[in-house]
């Protein structure tokens, strides 16, 4: 008996953990915008140019749904060259986040240049 | 090191211009272009493009913008600028900064199409005004956009005209009134004022000086009269001289003894006198009795003194301007004092215009004509030398009604031809006299065409052209023989406009056909080509037979 009593919470506690463990980890990979929003991250990152560019325009419909990608499309527009593919990467910054500092004075840094 | 900084300014601007297209347009964005204002390296253009353009995506905007930015009238102006009509709805407000930024709302009004506002018409009153009144010696930029807009406005609102009249000083409305009559459209109520204008302007420069022949190397001053009254004359007669006073000033400036340039410009302008009074034809009868040789040698004489340039052996045309060429103003001043007087031929044709059966006037149009002087169609050199010359066709579009010979061009030509121009010819005037005699007019067009006097045909072909009716066959023939064997293409396109009148007979469309297979000018080879697709689909309209089995390819 007093084995069984020991062992029943046990499995339960187990049982409940496990079951939250994959409620949290199923919510967080397997809905579509977030799959999308990471497949679009990884282009910014890796893809080539105009990958990059349609990353950012795609990424900027998401709104601040988005927020995450904000690192990288600062990253992005730091790689920038050409003052269409900056203001490119700025709207989009400003599409996903309210802090603009950091991009407005990477433009007008290029700007000087 | 200068043209470097400004490169680079300019750079930076074309990329700042970029900001304009990031979207969305947030708070602190707006705020940013702010900031940038007080940054000298941004120019005024590029801050309004940018604004421009965020007012696009946020049209209350513009509020902002006209809250915020009254100590920056001229980016407010330039946001204004780039909405063009839309920017009407917020004209009240912008009035308040207009002076401010008198440039970017000269382009801004230049832009729009509806003019008639108050304060539109007070903006470009005044700014004209201040122009004169600074600037009167040259023409600056802005006092040509000033007169633009002038022009525009006078030709938009038969009330307009009067209420410009009102606001300006006889000066102010005399150099407007040059520009209208020259390149705009006049309302009837602004022609009467400025024939008035004019006329008394004519009076007052005849009164101020006497103009000798002798004198007018005397003195530069006289010279200057005499081109004030030559110019006033011209514009005289472009409205078409209406009442008493306008003849009488008329007829005082062509009186005999006054210099044979301005009695030219001046005799013209009297015939352009609608109504042929008794007080006209007396006026005019006195110069018919002429000597046609002695005319004709009076015109030799001249037309050897016109210098010749030639290039591959085509006509070249050098124009002059006297105000830029000081080399070339003595050959000027020459041709000037030898000038032909062409008044009889003006009396002549004058008097038949009007009145067809005038005996003594068809004598010396017959006399004239025989002496085969040595004129060139005023149009005709148009037609003919237009594509000669880029220097006139730029002339020809700054005065499309005046072209001075005496003071912008001499006509020099190859050894084929050399020419006076006028305003008339004998073969016009004659034509007149025959104008209803249509077997004669027609025997005189043929013995026109066929010469073998360059001037005389391109003077016909000319006539022709004017003329409101089909080609007939003869003339016809004689046009396509000569297009045929013609080496002298500047002709050509007078030619083919004539050309285009008649029927497409086998003799025209194989000329055309051969012309298509040389190598043609661009824009001789599109006219044989419409004529050419104009002509075969007429004959296919008319059923397959009638093509004559010429085809286009």
């Amino acid at each position: 008996m007093s084995l069984t009593f020991r062992i029943v919470p046990c499995f339960t506690l187990i049982l409940i953990v496990s079951l939250c463990a994959s409620t949290i980890s199923f919510s967080k990979e397997d809905t579509p915008q977030t799959a999308e929003i990471s497949r679009l991250v990884k282009a910014l990152k890796k893809g080539s140019i105009p990958s990059r560019l349609e990353a950012a325009d795609n990424l900027a419909s998401y709104g601040a749904k988005a927020r995450r990608a904000y690192p990288d499309l600062l990253k992005a527009m730091k790689r920038a060259r050409k003052a269409e593919d900056v203001t490119s990467y700025l709207s989009a910054i400003l599409a996903v986040t309210d802090d603009h500092e950091d991009a407005f004075e990477l433009f007008l840094q290029n700007w000087m240049q | 090191m200068k043209g470097g900084k400004s490169k680079k300014r300019q750079n930076m601007n074309e990329y700042l211009l970029h900001l304009g297209e990031a979207n969305p347009v947030t708070d602190d964005l707006i705020s940013l272009i702010f900031h940038l204002q007080s940054n000298r390296d941004i120019y005024k253009f590029t801050l309004s493009k940018i604004l421009f353009q965020y007012t696009t995506e946020r049209p209350e905007l513009m509020d902002q913008w006209l809250t915020q930015l009254p100590a920056n009238a001229e980016v407010v102006i330039g946001i204004a600028e780039n909405m063009g009509e839309e920017a009407l709805q917020f004209w009240p407000r912008i009035l308040p900064i207009l002076e401010q930024a008198p440039r970017p709302t000269l382009r801004l009004v230049i832009s729009l199409d509806d003019l008639n506002h108050n304060e539109i018409v007070d903006f470009v009153i005044e700014g004209y005004r201040r122009e004169i009144a600074t600037k009167s010696l040259f023409l600056s930029y802005d006092l040509k956009q000033y007169q633009k807009i002038l022009v525009k406005l006078a030709g938009s609102n038969p009330d307009i005209d009067a209420f410009i009249q009102l606001r300006m000083n006889e000066q102010e409305f005399y150099e407007l009134g040059t520009q209208v009559i020259t390149n705009g459209t006049l309302t009837p109520s602004l022609s009467e004022l400025l024939n008035d204008t004019l006329a008394t302007r004519l009076i007052d420069t005849l009164a101020t000086t006497t103009l000798s022949p002798e004198e007018v190397d005397a003195s530069s001053a006289n010279k200057l009269t005499i081109q004030d009254s030559q110019r006033l004359c011209k514009l005289i007669g472009l409205l078409g001289p209406t009442s008493a006073p306008h003849i009488e000033a008329l007829m005082q400036a062509s009186r005999p003894d006054a210099p044979v340039t301005q009695r030219d410009n001046c005799i013209w302008a009297l015939a352009q006198s609608k109504k042929l009074t008794s007080q006209l034809q007396t006026y005019f009868e006195q110069f018919l009795s002429i000597d046609a040789s002695e005319l004709a040698s009076a015109i030799d004489e001249t037309s050897k003194k016109i210098p010749i340039k030639t290039r591959d052996d085509r006509w070249t045309l050098t124009v002059v301007d006297t105000n830029t060429y000081f080399k070339q103003r003595k050959s000027l001043s020459q041709y000037d004092g030898t000038a032909p007087d062409l008044t009889p031929l003006y009396a002549a044709a004058f008097l038949l215009k009007h009145d067809a059966g005038h005996q003594q006037a068809q004598a010396l149009a017959e006399a004239l004509y025989q002496a085969d002087l040595k004129l060139i169609d005023h149009d005709g050199m148009r037609a003919v030398l237009s594509n000669s010359s880029d220097a006139l066709e730029k002339v020809i579009m700054e005065h499309p009604t005046i072209l001075d010979v005496s003071r912008y061009g001499i006509v020099g030509f190859t050894s084929h031809l050399r020419a006076v121009v006028a305003w008339t010819t004998p073969m016009e005037t004659l034509a007149s006299a025959k104008a209803n005699k249509p077997e004669e007019l027609n025997a005189l067009i043929s013995d026109g065409l066929a010469s073998n006097r360059r001037a005389r045909v391109i003077n016909t072909a000319v006539l022709l052209q004017a003329m409101d009716q089909p080609l007939h066959p003869d003339h016809q023939s004689i046009l396509v023989e000569k297009l045929g064997s013609v080496d002298l293409r500047d002709e050509v396109r007078l030619y083919l406009s004539v050309l285009a009148k008649g029927a497409p007979t086998l003799e025209l469309v194989s000329v055309l056909q051969q012309m298509k297979s040389e190598t043609l000018e661009a824009d001789v080879a599109k006219t044989v080509n419409n004529m050419l697709l104009h002509f075969d689909a007429d004959l296919g309209s008319e059923g397959s037979e009638g093509s004559m089995g010429v085809r286009v390819n």
